[in-house]
């Protein structure tokens, strides 16, 4: 019943990480007072891993353990990052409809990465993802509003469409980078006032969800195979659209001289008729502000894309609306307004949207879909893998088999060289342990990170990071007492000038890491992250655990003192001091 | 002297090898050694894996029968898609690595070797890689061994005096060629996981080096003083301190490694795990080596060199 909300468990969380450095700092490493600090620690790394069984989270794992299909995709001529964001989030879209859980598109420099897990037909997902999206205007069918027939085919494409949204939105689809995905809350109340006259060339956007004010089906959809579009203007056309009229037009059949049913942002459907021209006549758009607060955007057209204009859209289709479509979605449906007529002036044209805190944002959308429609990213596929899930759960099993054959390795080798001592390693390690599978799962939860086999490698091969910690310590400590030192006296200098060293040495495995992760791509990346991740942890565990353990054990003269303790026999002292 | 009482000196810290005073030898060896492999490279090249050149290839678990190389072959020499790498991996996966597929020539090799291997042909698993691809990669990795460089040679300047940054940088140097040297002798496969390990080792054979000259500088605080013995004596005696925990630092690290290559190829068939341990082992075995007979002979070959110490 009483659920403990999420944020109170992360709250002790962070509260206990910041004790236990705060302790640490302030006893020195445990130096002061090292069962508070060993106590603190124990009762953190618990508490953070337990948490990921109430929180029921686990890392998750990327796609060459689990399978899927991974493409990159190259971005040809130098693309702007604003660019290179659509396009991702476009090809975002087009592998939502796949239907597939968590798909993961991302820009990374000038690639794109599309992560698609489960058992994928590869061939599919690079049809899909390849092809470069175009900008297309087409005009809204004149009848779109009066014929019985495009207002029920409408009506059910409407409601199919949402059906589809709300389901792959339970499915938990992507969460990454699509600013210009399928929302389906309605942004586009802005009220349109119309500009007429002088100056640059004017369009009315008619705020799209008005448009879909309909009202009764006529017959039912499954019967209509064919609805005819009035499409022209001045010079009025007939044209047909036949095919499966109960859903938006598919991605695959959308061509630029055929009719389309598409859907804008927010879902409104419209019937469109074959594109009138391309995105490649916008040279130019910003956003306008004028005196009355009224937002805008400016397009500036080539000079050709001028002329075409007025020759195609600004004289016959006066009065009527033209929408603008991006990769087979209706960004805006502007009114050509008349005054388009008469040519335009040094190519401006001007795109009404209204005023208030959501016109600004949706000119913000259009000038971005503008630009990036004048010059398209054209795409070049650079790899693609398929991983099948077989091969995933075989190299998940690999890589656990073999960290816990190289664990157990070391841990034989650690107990044969330092007896007892050892001990202190085996629980290092295992509290290094534990963190590490918490951070990794709590990243995964908050972030998205994944586990990928070279992640698994760069963990399994910081082993010996941290190992080393131990060793660079206890032969530190042998030092101390050879000199003739007491053990106990011996513990806090051989800490102190331990520490540097293993300092010096982590921070040069940090810096090798944090240079691959910058630099390199990919899988790299994530070894790189891992391999960090765990360095820091051996520095936050030597502090934290290596050092207070060793002055616990220390205060027990009689177990310190004792051959297998490890201390004694390395030392071929029989009047060892405690 | 036994093994036995080699480790029990170690363990017990007693070993007095001498090191420095020969350190002409270790010197010439690694003279050698770095003429081979840059000459290796230069004569044999590299063997770079499809995503240096561009390529398709398949892998797939082979079900019910033991795959063989001429089965496959006779299965998709009709094709005619031009010249075939086919490895039987694990004794029950088959690989085939071709020049870059279309995606139809592709589809087409999917399904024949989803029959053959009685598997659905999700389970086949494709990697393909574009011309340009290597390129990338090739020009991500100098940076990321520039600025590494870089980064390094400015910490440890801060860190260690000038000639112990420049051996240090010296041997990871050494390090780097040896290891691409042996790759090249040996014929092993470069993969973008290979570069990675080359990465890493360099991490790793700094880290050996920092806690040898670490032990040094401390003695070096105190010979300061007194400089009863030669400069070249006191660093002999502190690489024999260090010794122990030097090859401590070593096994460790290998351990893991080796574990890696054994379980993650032979035994349960990763082969992406093959090129990337091969590379850790190999190198940290040369890291190892360098830390003690290369890095550290040169801080004093440099300071002779640079005639900075009296008592050297």
């Amino acid at each position: 019943m009483d659920q403990i909300p999420t944020w109170m468990y992360a709250v002790v969380a962070v509260g206990l990480i910041l004790a236990t450095l705060i302790i640490a700092v302030r006893n020195e490493g445990g130096i002061k007072r090292p069962y508070q600090l060993l106590a603190i620690t124990l009762i953190t790394v618990v508490y953070v891993f337990s948490l990921t069984f109430i929180q029921d989270i686990r890392p998750l794992l990327g796609l060459d353990l689990k399978g899927g299909v991974s493409i990159v995709l190259e971005a040809k001529g130098n693309p702007s990052q604003d660019q290179l964001e659509i396009a991702a989030s476009i090809i975002s879209q087009r592998v939502d409809s796949l239907g597939v859980a968590e798909p993961d598109v991302y820009p990374e420099g000038q690639n794109i990465i599309v992560n698609i897990p489960g058992a994928q037909d590869a061939q599919r997902a690079q049809e899909l993802v390849g092809q470069t999206a175009e900008l297309r205007f087409r005009q809204v069918a004149e009848n779109q509003q009066t014929d019985p027939q495009i207002l029920a085919v409408l009506q059910q494409v409407a409601a199919n469409y949402e059906a589809e949204i709300s389901n792959s939105s339970r499915s938990g689809s992507s969460t990454t980078s699509s600013s210009a995905t399928t929302s389906t809350s309605s942004t586009s109340s802005t009220t349109s006032t119309t500009r007429v006259g002088g100056g640059p060339g004017s369009l009315k956007n008619q705020a799209s969800s008005t448009t879909t004010s309909i009202t009764q089906p006529v017959a039912p959809v499954s019967q209509i195979t064919t609805i005819t579009l009035q499409c022209g203007g001045t010079n009025p056309q007939a044209v047909e659209l036949s095919g499966d009229l109960t859903k938006v037009t598919p991605r695959e059949d959308d061509v630029a001289d055929k009719p389309i049913l598409a859907v804008d942002k927010d879902g409104a459907p419209y019937a469109l008729c074959p594109a009138v021209l391309k995105g490649d006549i916008v040279k130019d758009a910003a956003p306008q502000v004028d005196t009355s607060g009224q937002v805008s955007v400016g397009v500036e057209l080539t000079s050709k894309g001028g002329s075409d204009f007025t020759r195609l859209i600004g004289a016959p289709l006066s009065n009527q609306r033209v929408a603008i479509v991006l990769d087979s979605i209706v960004q805006s449906a502007p009114t050509i307004q008349p005054d388009l007529a008469n040519g335009l002036t040094n190519n401006q044209l001007q795109i009404t949207v209204g005023d208030g805190q959501g016109a600004r944002g949706e000119v913000d959308d259009l000038v971005t879909v503008l630009k990036f429609g004048s010059l398209p990213v054209v795409l070049e596929q650079q790899t693609v893998q398929k991983i099948s899930p077989t091969l995933g759960i075989d190299q998940l099993r690999a890589g656990i088999f073999a960290g816990a054959f190289g664990l157990l390795l070391v841990i034989i080798y650690m107990l044969l060289y330092y007896r007892i001592l050892a001990l202190v390693v085996v629980t290092g390690i295992a509290l290094t342990g534990l963190s590490i599978y918490a951070l990794v799962s709590w990243l995964g939860a908050v972030q998205g990170l994944t586990l990928s086999l070279s992640g698994a490698v760069g963990l399994i091969v910081s082993l010996g990071v941290t190992v080393d910690s131990y060793v660079v310590y206890f032969e530190k400590l042998k030092d101390e007492v050879r000199q003739g030192r007491t053990i106990r006296a011996s513990l806090d200098p051989a800490f102190r000038s331990s520490f540097k060293t293993i300092l010096a040495a982590d921070l040069v495995s940090l810096i090798g890491a944090s240079v691959l992760f910058y630099l390199a791509a990919g899988n790299v990346k994530g070894f790189a992250f891992f391999l960090g991740l765990s360095t820091f942890l051996d520095l936050v565990i030597s502090i934290c655990f290596m050092h207070p353990m060793v002055k616990f054990l220390a205060s027990k003269p009689k177990l310190i003192t004792m051959p297998f303790f490890g201390l004694a026999s390395a030392l071929d002292k029989k009047d060892l001091k405690a | 002297m036994s093994v036995k009482s080699i480790f029990s000196d170690l363990y017990h810290e007693k070993t007095n090898y001498q090191i420095i005073p020969k350190m002409n030898y270790w010197f010439i060896f690694s003279a050698i050694l770095l003429v081979v492999s840059i000459g290796s490279v230069f004569i044999n090249g590299l063997n770079t894996s499809i995503e240096f050149k561009g390529g398709t290839s398949f892998e797939t678990k082979v079900e019910g029968k033991s795959p063989s190389i001429g089965d496959v072959r006779d299965l998709l020499s009709p094709n005619d898609i031009g010249e075939l790498k086919i490895q039987i991996l694990n004794e029950d996966t088959v690989k085939v690595t071709a020049k870059r597929l279309t995606q139809e020539e592709q589809a087409q090799v999917v399904a024949q070797l989803a029959k053959y291997a009685s598997v659905d042909k999700a389970d086949v698993s494709i990697s393909d890689v574009g011309p340009s691809w290597g390129k990338q990669l090739t020009r991500k990795a100098g940076q990321a061994l520039a600025v590494f460089f870089l980064v390094v040679a400015i910490y440890m300047i801060f860190r260690f005096e000038w000639s112990m940054s420049m051996a240090a940088l010296l041997a990871m140097f050494h390090d780097v060629i040896i290891t691409v040297g042996i790759y090249s002798l040996l014929g092993f496969n470069v993969s973008p996981a290979t570069v990675v390990a080359f990465l890493t080792i360099l991490g790793f054979s700094l880290y050996d080096t920092v806690v040898v000259f670490d032990k040094i500088k401390e003695n070096t605080k105190v010979w300061e003083k007194l400089k009863q013995v030669p400069y070249a004596e006191m660093v002999n005696v502190s690489l024999n301190q260090v010794l122990a925990r030097s090859i401590n630092t070593s096994i460790v690290a290998v351990l893991p490694v080796i574990s890696l290559i054994v379980i993650g190829t032979y035994v349960l068939g990763a082969t992406a795990l093959l090129d990337f341990s091969l590379a850790l082992a190999v190198g940290l075995a040369t890291g190892a080596y360098s830390s003690i007979f290369i890095a550290t002979p040169l801080i004093v070959f440099i300071k002779r060199l640079a005639k900075k110490v009296d008592n050297i």
